[in-house]
């Protein structure tokens, strides 16, 4: 009977608990993850793990209070407090996201390069770009008016914390799937609101 | 009788309308013609009646007239071409409304750059044949006054373009956040910018850059920065030092002129070299931007207080809400605290001492009734006032919450407000006696459910006074 499978037995204690800790730290499990050694974008078996067993994960943060949620643009999990309608801590975390995101799309389209650069290993964020928008005083002040303080690499690494863009050597980052996705959206809703006229 | 007007009050009229000059200057420009048209002129004049008061009309009319401005020495000649009529206006007159807007500077095309520096040729080589170098001599100075002059003619002419190209960046940067804006038709409109800006790259930018390469040669004899140092050397061997010196600042300054002129390039290369998608990607940026733009402004308006940013921008895209640091259940170390065990027994401590208060009290509890008169409530404050004040306290900060848990059991007709009364009444006893304990109210206010009703009171803090001998 099909019934008496456990759905618990089909992954491991281990496997749930580091799931868990990464969800509850606020960060997302992106499909990818950068691999240090190797320099490259492998996948995450925390996302496959995730994606395998959906329904039976999406009822386990549901019975512990939580919503599991699967970004399927960006490819990545996260979790909301299923009974915070109204969490201001939370808007502002994905407005944090949010606004960095923008401001690198900003920059990068600015200085004439094609968007999908800043979501290449090899190519991404630089000490240049870095100085060149912490030389930018607006955009300091937008950071500083979103509450994130501390410029430009606490920025940064506000993003590769929550797993939206991975560090690649002192002072270069690029984003991932997921942080690139957000301004693909950008791009899509821009493309919407012109042809809908 | 037709009225007319002298040279100063005509061009004080031509300047204080000065939108009319300005764009047909401007057609002119585009038309590459050295005169205006006259059809164009008066077509130009006619829009400008428009929103001109009534009384000012008829001076416009006077003074825009093609006989009163010829009379006027402001247009230089008039010549009729298959009906149109041919304005060539002074070119002093033309200049001055240059010198007003900057983008009515004329483009310095390759020819004129090529003139500039054929006359410059020419000087040198006037300076080559010349045998007496002595401030006396006439040819000398002459020639010496001539260099200098074409010299600062072409820094002069170099400095006017760079003010207009530097207002470039500024342009790019209208562009994409018009485009960003731009609801009509999108390919027409990168097609125009795309021509805007290639134009001013190749008769612009390329030329003027090419005539600033000192390492540039040219087919048909030295570059601009080669005449330069021959003719320092020149002076520098004939004995004038001081000619030399002011050549070389020239230089310096025109090695100078190229960094500006330089950034500028580079940006608008990249600007052409973007393809569709960059362009859409970069007007959605913009326009994300702009609308992000909107919130961050409410944080500078006069009302200083709004520090952060409103977060309803983020909620368009619905991307990532709700991502939080969550609070995972911790262990429950007890055992582990020896504050918390003091804290603990302390506890049963004061609530063992108030349940004997309590049995001390008994009768005067049965005295007092749920009754709304004002003179029951005081009844019932008095009879919590009188157990608060044989009660012992420890430090707490939330004096009220406290103190409603270890009052209410005991009373039936237990109501919070007679607390918050009798607790009003011992910190006014507190402050009197100024021993033991203060009782300090802050502006936190607090919630606290009770029953079916739910209060809201301000946050009390318990502290003990420290005695004076500290």
């Amino acid at each position: 009977m099909v019934s008496n499978i456990n759905d618990f037995d089909l992954i491991t204690i281990a496997d749930s608990t580091s799931i868990y800790r990464d969800l509850t730290a606020g960060k997302i499990i992106p499909k990818q993850l950068y691999h240090d050694l190797r320099s490259e974008l492998i996948d995450n078996l925390k996302y496959t793990l995730l994606f395998k067993h959906q329904s039976h994960l999406y009822q386990l943060y549901q019975h512990i209070g939580f919503e599991l949620i699967l970004d399927e643009s960006g490819e990545f999990f996260y979790i909301k407090d299923a009974h915070d309608l109204d969490n201001n801590e939370a808007d502002e975390n994905a407005f944090k996201v949010q606004v960095i995101l923008m401001l690198l799309g900003r920059y990068y389209a600015r200085s004439g390069r094609d968007l999908e650069n800043i979501g290449k290993i090899d190519l991404g964020i630089n000490a240049d770009d870095l100085k060149a928008l912490s030389q930018n005083d607006e955009y300091a002040d937008i950071l500083a008016t979103a509450k994130l303080s501390g410029g430009w690499a606490k920025a940064l690494d506000f993003l590769s914390f929550r797993n939206f863009a991975h560090k690649t050597g002192s002072d270069r980052y690029f984003l991932n799937a997921a942080g690139m996705s957000f301004l693909y959206r950008l791009v899509d809703d821009y493309k919407n609101s012109v042809s809908e006229d | 009788m037709s009225k007319k007007f002298n040279t100063h009050t005509t061009i004080k009229v031509l300047f204080d309308h000065p939108a009319v000059m300005f764009d047909c200057i401007e057609q002119m420009d585009a038309q590459a013609e050295i005169f205006i048209r006259e059809s164009q002129f008066i077509s130009r004049l006619k829009r400008q009646l428009k929103i001109t008061p009534k009384e000012q009309q008829q001076r416009l009319r006077i003074a825009f007239k093609t006989e009163n401005l010829f009379q006027c020495q402001i247009i230089a000649d008039v010549s009729s071409v298959n009906g149109d009529r041919h304005l060539i206006f002074q070119d002093e007159v033309i200049s001055l409304f240059r010198l007003c807007k900057a983008s009515l500077h004329q483009e310095l095309t390759d020819s004129r750059l090529r003139s500039h520096l054929e006359s410059l040729r020419s000087v040198k080589q006037r300076l080559d044949e010349l045998a007496v170098f002595d401030e006396q001599d006439f040819n000398h100075t002459e020639i010496k006054d001539d260099l200098l002059k074409q010299l600062s003619d072409i820094y002069g002419l170099l400095r006017k373009n760079i003010s207009s190209m530097e207002k470039m960046n500024q342009e790019l940067e209208d562009m994409t956040a018009q485009a960003s804006r731009q609801q009509g038709d999108f390919s027409d409109y990168r097609q125009q910018m795309f021509e805007r800006v290639s134009h001013i790259y190749e008769r612009r930018i390329k030329p003027t850059l090419s005539f600033l390469n000192e390492t540039i040669r040219l087919n048909d004899g030295a570059n601009l920065f080669s005449i330069i140092n021959d003719c320092i050397t020149i002076m520098d061997s004939r004995g004038q030092p001081d000619t030399a010196h002011q050549i070389f600042l020239f230089s310096m300054s025109l090695t100078n002129i190229s960094k500006p002129i330089n950034r500028l390039s580079n940006e608008v290369e990249r600007f052409l070299k973007k393809t569709r998608q960059g362009i859409l990607e970069s007007n959605a940026m913009e326009a994300a931007y702009q609308d992000l733009l909107k919130s961050h402004q409410q944080t500078q308006t006069e009302n200083m207080t709004r520090k952060y940013m409103e977060k309803g921008w983020a909620k368009q895209t619905k991307f990532a809400m709700g991502l939080k640091q969550q609070n995972r259940p911790k262990t429950y170390r007890l055992g582990h605290s020896a504050s918390y065990i003091d804290n603990f027994h302390n506890e049963v401590t004061l609530r063992l001492d108030d349940l004997r208060l309590f049995k001390l009290m008994l009768p005067v509890q049965g005295k007092s009734k749920k009754e709304g008169s004002s003179k029951q409530r005081m009844l019932r404050a008095d009879t919590i006032y009188a157990l608060l004040s044989n009660m012992r306290f420890r430090e707490t900060n939330d004096f009220t919450v406290m103190m409603h848990y270890r009052i209410e059991p005991y009373f039936d007709d237990y109501q919070f407000t007679d607390l918050l009364t009798a607790i009003f009444h011992l910190s006014y006893q507190y402050k009197k006696d100024k021993t033991g304990f203060k009782l300090i109210t802050t502006n936190k206010r607090q919630q606290i459910q009770y029953g079916d009703e739910a209060y809201i009171y301000r946050l009390q803090r318990l502290e003990l006074v420290e005695s004076d001998g500290e």
